[in-house]
């Protein structure tokens, strides 16, 4: 294995995103240990459209945790365009996450009492972009989501497919390295899928923005270009489609 | 059934019914600790005056009162103790000269109350020889003693042995002045009373005011209860118009008009403890409500009637409140306990109090009926605040709620 | 600014909620000031009978006076003295008396009374005679040979106006005093024991009939700020070091209502302490509540890279806007009640009032408006909620963001 000073060098324009090494994670939480990651190695080039796949308890949310430094792993390493970032503390990860990674959770994205238009603004104004930045791009971004309408509705006036929108444009904002999907159509119906996900496809082409999803949608996997199926905490399967 | 689920039901969330419980347990317990010290300083005040310078019934001429002239005494006061006494409530009585005058001495002059008083008497009904900090009482042995208050000693500067001189007037409306020697100081947490009320024999007061020897203006009767003072004065009284007889809530308005007042404290103090209880027990179980919307709806789809659910509500916000209770009570029933054992020392504020005759040493105290009137007026509260959570998980609809998250 | 716009929005996202706990903090709030209100009110009228229009708030006496009241103790009166007195900062007027026990005698009935020899004019500053007289009319010489009377001593000496009235008593350096008076008008006094005792005669007769030429019991002074009557009562007391003469302040003239209040003061802020010790209870469990609630939208907002002490400080904004918010109904609330009730006090009747009375107080309810009363009261909620806020705080600086969004 190369050292990682060398990894840096050679990887910091060319190589892959992220690089996650022998990742295993423990949960230790009740009696008996759990375990949720069993040696996972993973590369994503940017420009990804990858879906990562694989029955409920597989370790897929666990897996985006970790890449998206919302959890640390028990071993192993994860490297974000070459920086190590399960060597980070605290604070110098919550600032890495807000400004090179972009979220979709699952539900209840939103800060319920703000509007579309503040909530993407309030998290420009956590990356201190300065205030003209500020306004002559939130309203872009909610029009590239397609709300220029719903500018300033809050999330309760939305439908989920729409609060799933606006929290893709947030995660835009701060035009990260990739985006983290957790299961972002979960709670959707067909429509507000295939939308969601005909946003998400055309960002991915125009503008290279790398996607990765955990789900077990079909409709997702279906229009995904790379599925990497997991099992019992391993990688089963790892494909390129079309 | 229903009550094990509910039980069960406040212990989810144990932080939270924990909040609830702490809060009423240390209200109630904080609460009642207060009405125990204010009782504790009424009942020592009331049994203090009634002491020392009350009694329980007094007679006196019906003009007394009025003029307060010595030419209105009572002219056989022999045959009315006798009567009165038959009375088996009746414990002891004294019978009293008075008239108002000045005392002077080389230091000064003050206003005082005199008061002829017979030696062998007076101590069955009042206290006063007891409290005589210094010197003694009235000895036989002394050509014209007089017994003071600390307080007036200091504003006259007198000792014992020091002269002073009484001016007043006597029956005829003359203005005589007699010389007296203090034989005894007392001290009384009263110090208003203590200032302005002087003790001679009776019979020294009695040559001066040319009055005969059995004359009195007061007859004072201790009885075996005070609280039975209201109804045998009235019974004294008769339809006589020859004397006047008054129980102490008569004679000092404002002793019953404490015990009167201390009912309104009570229950405005602990209402309002009780409101601000309330406030949180209503917000704690109508959140209680609000999240377990689904399950309550699932209760309700699988067949559990509304009255039911209302009734399982009203249990929980009953032991909520309830737990806390016996705890409060508990905790204020043991500092009461131990406090009014060693009994509280307030000296360093005392003046204040003992110049509205209250004592600074006090031992805290509350009835059996307080501790009923706090468990009723809590389970009312209770009650009260159940009403609108109850309601509330009342409106849901089982199918709306089961579809909500 | 977005902060309190967030925190403004949350306080409103469970209305319910919000009401609920809002009335808690309103009412005790409005309730503590009421009391307080109605204690202040008390002691600022106590303080006014007793100093403001009778004792002064300061006395100037000779050395020795205090502990032993009589003539022989008196001071002679002196221009340059009052020059002195009068020119010292928050001193407003000076008014010097002389005052004796003496007995007071109708034409059957005597009584002891308390004879105060005043400057008719200086004495309108301390207790005003002229507009406590109820019949007849005030001294317009100061020379005359006549007394104003307390209306329940007349009545008991059964004297009217323009009978005569007979003093007895004891003047200066053991000289018998004995004067005949006509009395010229009746007043009433608020404070009981006054009213049962009090002689007024003009200062040149009653010196007359003390023998007692060219002396006073004491310089008594009215001072701008009454609250600082104590550093007043230093400096001038600096001022007559070599003689002597000594000045005392009315706590100490009459250090049974200094501490009277302190005691009522005491036993009003245990109780209040009590209330709001319960409230604050009330409040923890809402602020409880709502943590465990949003612990999932914390756990995204942490998740998308906010930095933890900012999210923090938008739940404690929260807490705290809400507990102005209660404070500021509160106030409003009461405000207008105190108001009416400081200019219009409630009298109290029936055995109420009889009580009072014998306890020595007027049957009167006072209410203080002074502004302090409420910042008092704003202050101690937002203490008590700041202290509470540090629960969601510390819930947010320990949150672990995986196991939040998880719940």
């Amino acid at each position: 294995m190369k050292t990682q000073t060398e990894q840096t060098e050679t990887n910091i324009n060319t190589g892959p995103i992220i690089q996650a090494n022998d990742i295993h994670k423990t949960y230790q939480e009740t009696q008996i240990p759990v375990k949720a990651l069993n040696g996972i190695d993973l590369q994503i080039q940017k420009g990804e459209f990858t879906a990562i796949v694989g029955p409920s308890g597989c370790g897929k949310t666990t897996l985006l945790n970790i890449v998206g430094g919302l959890d640390q792993p028990s071993q192993g390493n994860v490297y974000i365009r070459g920086k190590d970032i399960t060597q980070m503390g605290e604070a110098e990860l919550s600032k890495f996450r807000l400004k090179k990674i972009g979220f979709v959770f699952q539900a209840y994205n939103l800060i319920p009492v703000l509007t579309a238009w503040e909530n993407v603004s309030f998290i420009m104004q956590l990356q201190n972009q300065s205030k003209t930045q500020i306004d002559d791009r939130v309203k872009s971004l909610l029009e590239e989501v397609g709300l220029g309408d719903k500018l300033h509705h809050r999330p309760k006036q939305l439908s989920g497919g729409q609060q799933q929108r606006v929290a893709v444009a947030r995660a835009l904002a701060s035009k990260p390295e990739f985006i983290l999907a957790d299961e972002p159509t979960a709670n959707l119906d067909s429509v507000s899928t295939s939308t969601l996900l005909d946003i998400m496809a055309r960002l991915n082409q125009e503008e290279r923005m790398t996607f990765i999803f955990s789900t077990h949608d079909a409709r997702v996997i279906e229009r995904a270009r790379r599925v990497i199926t997991l099992e019992d905490g391993r990688v089963l399967k790892d494909e390129l489609l079309s | 059934m229903l009550i094990t689920i509910a039980w069960k039901n406040i212990w989810r969330n144990p932080t939270r019914s924990l909040a609830v419980i702490g809060a009423v347990a240390l209200g109630l317990w904080a609460g009642s600790y207060m009405i125990s010290l204010a009782n504790g300083m009424n009942r020592q005040r009331l049994e203090e005056q009634l002491n020392t310078s009350v009694g329980h019934i007094k007679i006196s001429h019906p003009k007394f009162n009025q003029d307060k002239s010595t030419e209105f005494f009572l002219r056989n006061p022999d045959s009315i103790v006798r009567v009165v006494s038959q009375f088996p409530e009746v414990k002891a009585y004294t019978s009293r000269l008075n008239c108002y005058g000045m005392a002077s001495s080389a230091a000064g002059s003050y206003g005082v109350d005199i008061y002829g008083i017979d030696t062998a008497q007076e101590t069955k009904v009042f206290a006063i020889c007891q409290r005589v900090q210094s010197g003694m009482f009235l000895p036989l042995d002394k050509r014209n003693p007089i017994v003071i208050g600390a307080r007036l000693a200091k504003r006259l500067n007198l000792k014992i042995r020091s002269k002073v001189v009484l001016s007043f007037q006597n029956t005829a409306g003359e203005i005589i002045a007699g010389a007296f020697r203090v034989s005894g100081i007392y001290a009384l947490d009263n110090k208003g009373y203590e200032e302005s009320h002087v003790f001679l024999r009776k019979s020294d007061l009695q040559e001066l005011l040319g009055l005969s020897v059995d004359a009195a203006h007061q007859l004072i009767f201790k009885l075996n209860d005070p609280q039975l003072a209201e109804g045998l004065s009235q019974k004294i009284q008769g339809d006589s118009t020859v004397y006047l007889s008054e129980s102490w809530k008569q004679v000092s308005p404002e002793l019953a008009y404490i015990d009167e007042i201390m009912v309104y404290f009570f229950l405005i103090f602990i209402g309002i403890i009780l409101f601000a209880l309330s406030m949180g027990i209503l917000n704690t179980m109508l959140m209680a409500v609000l999240e377990r919307t689904r399950e309550l709806g699932m209760l309700r789809a699988i067949g559990m009637s509304r009255t039911r659910v209302f009734i399982m509500i009203m249990w929980e916000t009953l032991f909520l409140t309830s737990t806390g209770l016996p705890i409060g009570l508990g905790l204020a029933w043991m500092s009461i306990s131990i406090s009014h054992y060693w009994g509280i020392d307030l000296s360093v504020v005392g003046e204040g109090f003992e110049a509205i005759g209250f004592s600074s040493f006090i031992r805290p105290v509350m009835a059996p009926y307080e501790y009923l009137g706090i468990t009723v007026m809590v389970f009312v509260a209770a009650f009260l605040s159940s009403l609108y959570p109850a309601w509330t998980a009342l409106k849901l609809r089982p199918s709306e709620a089961i579809r909500k998250i | 600014m977005l902060y309190l716009v967030i925190a403004w929005r949350n306080i409103w996202r469970n209305p319910r909620r919000t009401i609920l706990t809002l009335t808690s903090i309103l009412s005790a709030v409005a309730l503590a000031i009421f009391m307080r209100s109605q204690q202040e009110g008390s002691y600022e009228h106590m303080i006014h009978n007793t100093a403001g229009s009778f004792l002064g708030h300061i006395q100037v006496q000779l050395d020795g006076y205090w502990d032993e009241q009589s003539l022989d103790n008196s001071l002679s009166q002196s221009d340059s003295l009052l020059e002195v007195l009068s020119y010292v900062s928050n001193v407003k007027e000076v008014v010097p008396r002389l005052q004796v026990y003496a007995l007071a005698s109708g034409l059957r009935q005597a009584r002891a009374g308390l004879v105060v020899a005043i400057d008719p004019g200086q004495e309108q500053f301390l207790s005003a005679p002229s507009d406590r007289l109820t019949k007849g009319r005030y001294f317009q010489d100061p020379e005359e040979e006549s007394v104003l009377l307390a209306e329940e001593l007349a009545g008991f000496l059964d004297l009217q106006v323009n009978d005569s009235l007979v003093i007895i008593g004891q003047g200066y350096q053991g000289a018998s005093a004995v004067g005949k008076y006509l009395v010229k008008g009746l007043v009433r006094f608020p404070t009981p024991d006054l009213n049962r005792s009090l002689i007024y005669i003009p200062l040149a007769a009653g010196q007359e009939l003390f023998g007692a030429y060219g002396q006073l019991s004491s310089y008594s002074l009215i001072l701008n700020n009454p609250k600082q009557s104590q550093e007043t009562a230093l400096s001038i007391k600096e001022k007559l070091q070599h003689s002597t003469l000594v000045a005392m302040s009315w706590p100490e003239m009459a250090p049974e209502l200094s501490q009277l209040i302190l005691s009522d003061k005491v036993g009003g802020q245990i109780m209040i302490g009590i209330l709001y010790m319960v409230v604050g209870f009330g409040i923890f469990g809402t602020i409880l509540m709502m943590t465990v609630e949003r612990k999932y939208e914390f756990g995204v907002m942490l998740g998308i890279g906010m930095n933890r002490w900012k999210l923090a400080l938008i739940v404690f904004i929260e807490i705290i806007l809400l507990a102005s918010i209660g404070i500021v109904l509160g106030c409003l609330l009461i405000a207008p009640l105190l108001i009416y009730f400081h200019y219009n006090p409630i009298r109290l009747s029936g055995t109420m009032a009889e009580a009072t009375i014998e306890m020595g107080m007027e049957p009167l309810i006072y209410y203080s408006n002074d502004f302090n009363l409420f910042v008092e009261q704003a202050q101690v909620i937002w203490i008590l909620t700041a202290i509470i806020a540090l629960y969601p705080v510390w819930t947010v600086s320990r949150l672990h963001i995986v196991s939040a969004m998880r719940s």
